[in-house]
């Protein structure tokens, strides 16, 4: 991709973080080390909600670090730099879930899945494991932190994603579609859907203490279906 | 809303999408206050805002990440391994390809040395095989070596071919001399030897050569044998004359003499060869070169100027005793197409009676003109091939006729020319078998067309020969 020299200059004079990654350009460990410190812990976040399974995390994070260092030679500064990482970061996710499908596929042929293994029902089992059916609202802090990341886990994957860039890094929604090739529209919409997503897969818990398929069974399905990206 | 939505799903409203981005910050001055404006006015909206808030403020119970120590140094270990990696590869990748460019060069320069060697083993070969190819006739034509050999002793046979030869028999090139200039020298000189040969024994090599090509290796292998033999022979150069000159005088023969000599017995093959050499005497010396044939016509031509010189006197000493006919034909013009009165005379005795007129015939003093103005290797080569003087005087005979004949032709071509362009053109498109009655019959056309010219007084076969 051909970036206007202009447009260089304006992110090398704006952004910190393509100053350091030009430096990287230029074989500066040292930079690359301090953009590793900055970025490390956010990525490892989003990698535990985006990836296939939690303690994937720290290596697909590496993996991020490390495609950006091999690309580095070819890095023109043509957007903010965090948008540049959190683009490699869905792919590296992308693929991961992939290939853990993949193995999950292989997987199943020898072993039939148990009902406890849809997310729905891990959900209900953490509510009701951990406070012999009390109210979510009564759970511990920790309890509670599972519970939510329960329910993101349910979201589809790029409502997930725009989710936790909107949330976590606080992107714009025109930096969201940057990241994720969309259109600022179908970001709007994508969150739309994952808050209101999020709010009914949760509510059951705030206000009644029960399961989401008991309070709200036809509400609650299964597996949460991808988002379509609604006409320009 | 296009969008698909899931059964059980709550409809996702505009306005939905409207209180997110309001709680984002997304919106533009006027929706922003447009929709605050509805939220004053509306509890249901407000309280939709709030569940949809307080949905996204469970998020901040997800805790936050804690970052092992050695993230940082392991994530830059493994990069720098990475790199490790990558090093090794790209030069086992050069590497290997380096290996396979040296090895694709070694196997092309060791083809190149095969090819080269195979060729220059070949040029060897060829250079070797030059002195036998150039005799290739004469070894092809060995059916006998030893039989070949004894003959090559006798002394009656060199002089015969030496006489041969010496009558033109083997051409004007004559027999092959041994050693050639091809014999005996090293390879690096046979290439300059083979330049330095003139057109005419260069293009023989080369058709030989060719010729040699195409036999079969077995027939090539067996060529090299008799070559070596021969070579290995007590006298090589007679040896070799003698196969030259056999081959020469193999190929004028018929099958049946062939089959005599080659598959009879001794006795046989005795009387068959000599037989052959008898008849092929007569032939070589059929052979007249240019010179000998223009000596001859200057005989010929003073012996016809003595037989007119006799008409004269005669018609003079015999008046009325057929001396007004010889009157008459001494006094008639010369066709144009004779030089003068002799060669006309020539011409009727020589091509059209065949030297059988009975009134003007060579006596033995003719004959002994006509053999001492011949060349001494021709005349040598007829005392040695037809000792006897009446075989010598029909040869000398052969030759009379063969030297007017050689002059007809030249007043031929003059008659041609002197005809008008149409006519010359139509005897030249004449078949060649007709050509030459189309010219006699055009040049007599042509005469009687122009000034009325008197009977041609010339005796033909039809008319009455002056007496002698």
């Amino acid at each position: 991709m051909s970036v206007s020299p202009s447009t260089a200059m304006r992110y090398q004079q704006s952004d910190p973080d393509v100053r350091l990654m030009l430096r990287v350009r230029d074989d500066d460990v040292e930079a690359f080390e301090e953009l590793v410190q900055r970025y490390q812990s956010r990525l490892i976040r989003l990698m535990e909600h985006l990836g296939p399974k939690r303690d994937w995390a720290d290596d697909m994070t590496q993996e991020v670090f490390l495609r950006v260092f091999r690309a580095r030679k070819s890095y023109q500064p043509g957007a903010k730099f965090s948008t540049w990482l959190f683009t490699i970061a869905g792919n590296v996710a992308r693929n991961a879930t992939r290939t853990s499908g993949r193995r999950q596929e292989v997987s199943e042929v020898d072993t039939a899945r148990t009902p406890s293994g849809s997310q729905p029902t891990a959900l209900e089992n953490v509510a009701t494991d951990a406070s012999g059916l009390m109210p979510v609202r009564l759970l511990e802090g920790s309890e509670r932190a599972e519970m939510v990341r329960a329910a993101v886990q349910m979201l589809g994957e790029r409502q997930r994603e725009a989710l936790l860039l909107s949330k976590f890094e606080n992107l714009s929604y025109a930096e969201i579609a940057d990241v994720m090739g969309l259109s600022t529209k179908a970001v709007k919409s994508l969150l739309s859907r994952a808050r209101v997503n999020l709010k009914e897969i949760l509510t059951p818990y705030i206000d009644q203490g029960s399961t989401p398929s008991s309070a709200s069974e036809d509400a609650n399905p299964k597996t949460l279906p991808e988002d379509t990206e609604p006409p320009a | 809303m296009t969008a698909f939505q899931p059964p059980g799903m709550p409809q996702l409203s505009q306005q939905d999408e409207q209180l997110v981005a309001y709680l984002d910050g997304e919106l533009t001055l006027p929706e922003r206050e447009a929709l605050e404006t509805q939220l004053m006015a509306s509890a249901p909206l407000r309280q939709r805002m709030r569940e949809l808030q307080s949905g996204w403020a469970l998020l901040d119970e997800l805790p936050s990440t804690t970052v092992d120590d050695r993230f940082t140094q392991t994530t830059l270990e493994l990069v720098a391994a990475d790199l490790s990696e990558k090093h090794p590869k790209a030069w086992c990748r050069w590497g290997r390809a380096l290996l396979l460019v040296s090895l694709a060069l070694a196997l092309a320069c060791l083809g190149a040395v095969i090819v080269y060697g195979a060729r220059h083993a070949r040029f060897l070969r060829q250079l070797a095989d030059l002195p036998i190819i150039e005799n290739l006739d004469a070894y092809l034509a060995i059916d006998d070596l030893d039989w070949l050999e004894q003959i090559s002793r006798n002394d009656q046979w060199n002089e015969l071919i030496e006489a041969a030869e010496l009558a033109g028999a083997f051409g004007p090139a004559g027999l092959p001399t041994y050693p050639s200039p091809l014999t005996d020298i090293p390879p690096s000189g046979v290439e300059r030897t083979v330049r330095q040969l003139d057109p005419a024994a260069h293009s023989r090599l080369h058709s030989a050569w060719n010729r040699f090509q195409e036999l079969p290796p077995d027939r090539q292998a067996d060529v090299r044998s008799r070559a070596a033999r021969v070579a290995g022979s007590t006298d090589p150069a007679k040896l070799l004359q003698t196969l030259h000159a056999y081959a020469r005088f193999r190929s004028h023969w018929s099958s049946e003499t062939r089959g005599a000599i080659e598959r009879g017995s001794h006795d046989e093959r005795q009387a068959a060869f000599e037989q052959a050499l008898e008849r092929s005497r007569r032939t070589w010396l059929r052979q007249l070169g240019e010179e000998d044939s223009e000596v001859l016509y200057g005989v010929l031509h003073v012996i016809a100027s003595d037989w007119l010189n006799q008409i004269q006197r005669r018609a003079e000493h015999f008046p009325g005793y057929g001396g007004d006919s010889l009157r008459a034909f001494w006094q008639a013009p010369v066709p144009s197409q004779f030089e003068d009165r002799e060669a006309m005379l020539l011409h009727s005795v020589f091509v059209r009676r065949r030297g059988m007129s009975s009134f003007f015939r060579l006596n033995a003093d003719d004959y002994d003109a006509l053999k001492a103005v011949l060349s001494d290797p021709l005349r040598e080569a007829l005392d040695t091939l037809m000792p006897h003087p009446l075989m010598q005087h029909e040869v000398l005979l052969s030759w009379a006729i063969e030297s007017v004949q050689r002059k007809s032709k030249v007043a031929r071509v003059d008659s041609l020319l002197a005809l008008e362009q149409i006519d010359r053109l139509e005897v030249e498109l004449s078949p060649p078998d007709e050509m030459f009655l189309s010219l006699q019959r055009r040049t007599q056309e042509w005469q009687r067309g122009g000034p009325p010219a008197p009977r041609s007084p010339w005796p033909t076969p039809n008319s009455r020969r002056p007496d002698r």
